[in-house]
């Protein structure tokens, strides 16, 4: 059997480094991770949960937290993972107080009508029913808002991860506490239902040009 | 039979979609690169499959990121330096509650150990004030105990029956 070395991240990650500044009670190492990272983690919120101000509130209890578990903090990982791993947890305890105030919602107004509406548009216009012109970004980024919102939690997560924060599949199995091969298997199943979601936006035309030149590099097909 | 090969051919599919992701990923090993590229260059079907994923995943960039803030940087350190005070105030109520707790346990130690000597040593005065009532028959008649000089002679009187004849006349 081979012995697996275990990486020195405290030589590999200079926000590792900042991190043990803060456990070490330096105020300026932990403004700068949170500059660093901001922005990041409040896209991710954004995308994972609705509401800005939400957003904002989960991205400021990540932070929160990391500045609580200063003490305890073993760089045994990327900074990114283990802040991602948070941001996991954080995530899913608001995902899940969501999911219980819709179920009350729902029950108080015997409502179903609640992701489909957004679908039916979403299919309505990839269908041509909608007039046929060029969708400019701002619908084009609404759209795959909307494809994403139809996906479930942990295939957005991972998703988002994988997309916008480069991660690899062990970072994402380490950050979700999931194993490697089950990442693969979400995240397969996350863009084979992304990529079904928005096929007939992607075939209707709509967007040759943009497809031509990302694909320019993709073999033809026959 | 055809159920059988029907589940074979969707985990077939299913490997073969997930090592495609996983392709665009950069995440094969190189034995499944050579696997996928080898089904790529003979299934249509496969690189269309292959050109949507790409496309899809390529739409994403179209969502809005956000960028540095430094308001939000602010109120968030703001809010970390309130956290860290409550922090140490919680932190210095707990000490002091440990220290009157320290103290209360001192005294009432203290307190403790004062009551068993109190009752140890009043133990030892019971048992010598015991013995003293114990020897009080022999106190009173000190004066007539006194002449005799030895047990002995005590003794030999008490076996002459002397004191047996006492008895019987206080009888």
């Amino acid at each position: 059997m081979q012995e697996q070395t275990v990486p020195n991240y405290e030589d590999l990650d200079p926000d590792v480094r900042l991190m043990l500044q803060v456990r070490d009670d330096n105020a300026a190492a932990f403004e700068e991770l949170v500059t660093r990272y901001q922005g990041r983690l409040l896209s991710l919120f954004r995308h994972l949960i609705r509401g800005q101000d939400h957003a904002e509130d989960l991205a400021q209890e990540v932070f929160l937290r990391i500045y609580r578990a200063r003490k305890r903090y073993v760089p045994g990982a990327k900074f990114s993972t283990w802040m991602y791993k948070i941001a996991h947890n954080v995530a899913s305890n608001a995902l899940r107080s969501a999911s219980r105030r819709r179920e009350v919602n729902i029950v108080s107004k015997s409502s179903g009508a609640l992701p489909s509406f957004s679908l039916e548009t979403l299919a309505q216009a990839a269908s041509g029913l909608m007039p046929a012109r060029q969708i400019d970004s701002a619908e084009r980024a609404e759209m795959v808002r909307l494809a994403m919102e139809s996906l479930n939690d942990r295939q957005r997560m991972a998703l988002l991860l994988s997309k916008f924060e480069g991660m690899t599949y062990a970072d994402i199995a380490e950050a979700m506490d999931l194993s490697t091969p089950a990442v693969k298997s979400l995240l397969s199943r996350a863009r084979g239902n992304l990529r079904d979601i928005l096929e007939p936006y992607i075939d209707k035309g709509t967007m040759d040009k943009d497809v031509e030149s990302s694909s320019s590099g993709q073999e033809q097909q026959d | 039979m055809n159920t059988e090969n029907s589940d074979f051919q969707d985990t077939e599919e299913l490997d073969l979609n997930e090592d495609l992701v996983a392709y665009l990923d950069g995440e094969l090993s190189r034995d499944s690169v050579s696997r996928v590229e080898d089904e790529l260059s003979k299934n249509s079907e496969y690189r269309l499959r292959l050109m949507q994923l790409q496309q899809a995943w390529d739409l994403m960039d179209d969502l809005p990121r956000v960028g540095s803030d430094e308001a939000f940087t602010k109120s968030t350190v703001e809010l970390v330096v309130v956290a860290a005070e409550s922090e140490t105030n919680a932190t210095v109520v707990r000490r002091k509650t440990w220290q009157s707790l320290a103290w209360g346990i001192g005294l009432v130690g203290t307190l403790a150990a004062a009551w068993a000597g109190f009752l140890l040593v009043s133990q030892f005065n019971d048992r010598d004030n015991q013995a003293l009532l114990k020897d009080l028959p022999l106190v009173q008649e000190i004066d007539i105990y006194d002449p005799i000089e030895t047990l002995e002679f005590l003794k030999q009187l008490d076996e002459s029956g002397v004191f047996d004849e006492e008895l019987e006349d206080d009888i």
